[in-house]
């Protein structure tokens, strides 16, 4: 920021944690910062399958595919067993230390702002690529069971006329951060990009729809391949597999905690219908999938 | 139009501990400059509290001054 303060700049800050393994740090003592007793616990966090779309048990019993290392360290991950009570508090408290060690960090770099003049002309915005299960339904880290816990992540944005306190609760999609900055900085958002600015939702009442989500996930992850695609909208949370056809659908005004998946219901046949099509409106520009990198 | 300036992470995702030179960047490299990145990595993973065997879990003795998240 110092070396850059007399041009335009992007940077990407990106923080490891709060994620796996909850290492926080115990001097100072970022890991005690919560006590574990003081921590709240899932309402609902006794792992069943049951009326769960099938790749839920299989993704934590199949064996992996590929390297020896890989399918050791994922086997390792998705074996967890059922944490206790006891053990999601230390869970949880590490994770809590490790969110309030990064809001430190992150105060220094908007002091820096504000000491080097860029804070009146720089756009901020605070987010996470995914959340992580913490004892939800009996599970802890993250894979292709996307209750509420993994998608809604935090989401705050800060800058020139950006209206600060504001709440904007419309779903959307770490998509759209790419043509938001793109927009802040004056520059045509490529049509390629398939988010699109949040701009009308931060500056004025814009609302949207949905969120969509894809997950081409390979054998090598968790030994089955699935084609996941997840809508959310204000009220309505879906995910199909599209290889297998199968899915799990929730009501969220009535079901907040998802326990009751209504995909296959007679009754919710029209907004399942709603959801799809939805899904299905994507451009369609979907490219095969390679070989990831790395194992995430 | 475009950078002046670019450097980007070749090893992402949560990876701990901290490769040396040539793989580490960024945090990778000041963890090391001094000599004391092994030090530093045994630290790391020392528990320094009891975490009643919760999976992936333990109070690292790194000083959070070193840790990713600083």
């Amino acid at each position: 920021m110092h070396r850059e303060r007399t041009n335009h700049f992007c940077a990407w800050v990106s923080f490891p944690d709060p994620h796996h393994p909850f290492d926080c740090p115990l001097p100072l003592p970022w890991s005690r910062l919560h006590p574990p007793l003081e921590v709240d616990l899932s309402r609902l966090r006794e792992r069943s399958f049951e009326g769960r779309p099938w790749w839920h048990e299989r993704v934590l019993t199949a064996e992996p595919q590929g390297p020896a290392k890989s399918v050791e360290t994922r086997k390792n991950y998705s074996r967890i067993g059922q944490q206790s009570d006891e053990q999601l508090r230390e869970i949880i408290a590490n994770t809590y230390g490790q969110i309030a060690l990064i809001d430190h960090n992150v105060g220094r770099l908007l002091i820096a702002l504000e000491e080097t003049g860029l804070a009146e002309s720089t756009v901020v915005i605070y987010f996470s690529d995914h959340g992580d299960w913490l004892g939800d339904h009996g599970l802890v880290l993250k894979g292709p069971m996307h209750y509420d816990g993994l998608l809604r992540v935090p989401l705050i944005v800060r800058g020139p006329g950006v209206p600060a306190g504001k709440v904007a609760t419309p779903p959307v999609s770490t998509l759209d951060l790419a043509p938001t900055l793109l927009d802040y900085a004056g520059i045509e958002v490529p049509k390629s990009l398939h988010g699109t600015s949040l701009r009308p939702v931060i500056d004025g009442n814009a609302g949207r729809s949905h969120a969509l989500n894809e997950w081409e996930l390979l054998p090598g992850r968790a030994g089955v391949a699935l084609s996941l695609r997840t809508v959310r909208t204000g009220r309505h949370r879906m995910t199909m597999d599209m290889n297998s056809g199968a899915g799990e659908l929730y009501d969220l005004e009535s079901d907040p905690w998802e326990t009751r998946n209504i995909f296959d219901e007679p009754s919710a046949q029209a907004v399942r219908n709603d959801l799809e099509r939805m899904i299905l409106d994507r451009p369609d520009d979907m490219q095969p999938v390679g070989t990831p990198v790395g194992m995430a | 139009m475009g950078f002046n300036y670019l450097e980007l992470m070749l090893i992402g995702h949560n990876w701990f501990p901290p490769e040396a030179l040539p793989r580490g960047h960024h945090h990778e490299r000041w963890f090391h400059a001094d000599g004391r990145g092994a030090e530093r990595i045994e630290a790391y993973w020392r528990n320094a509290g009891d975490t009643k065997g919760a999976a992936q879990t333990w109070h690292s003795e790194l000083p959070a001054t070193w840790h990713n998240s600083t």
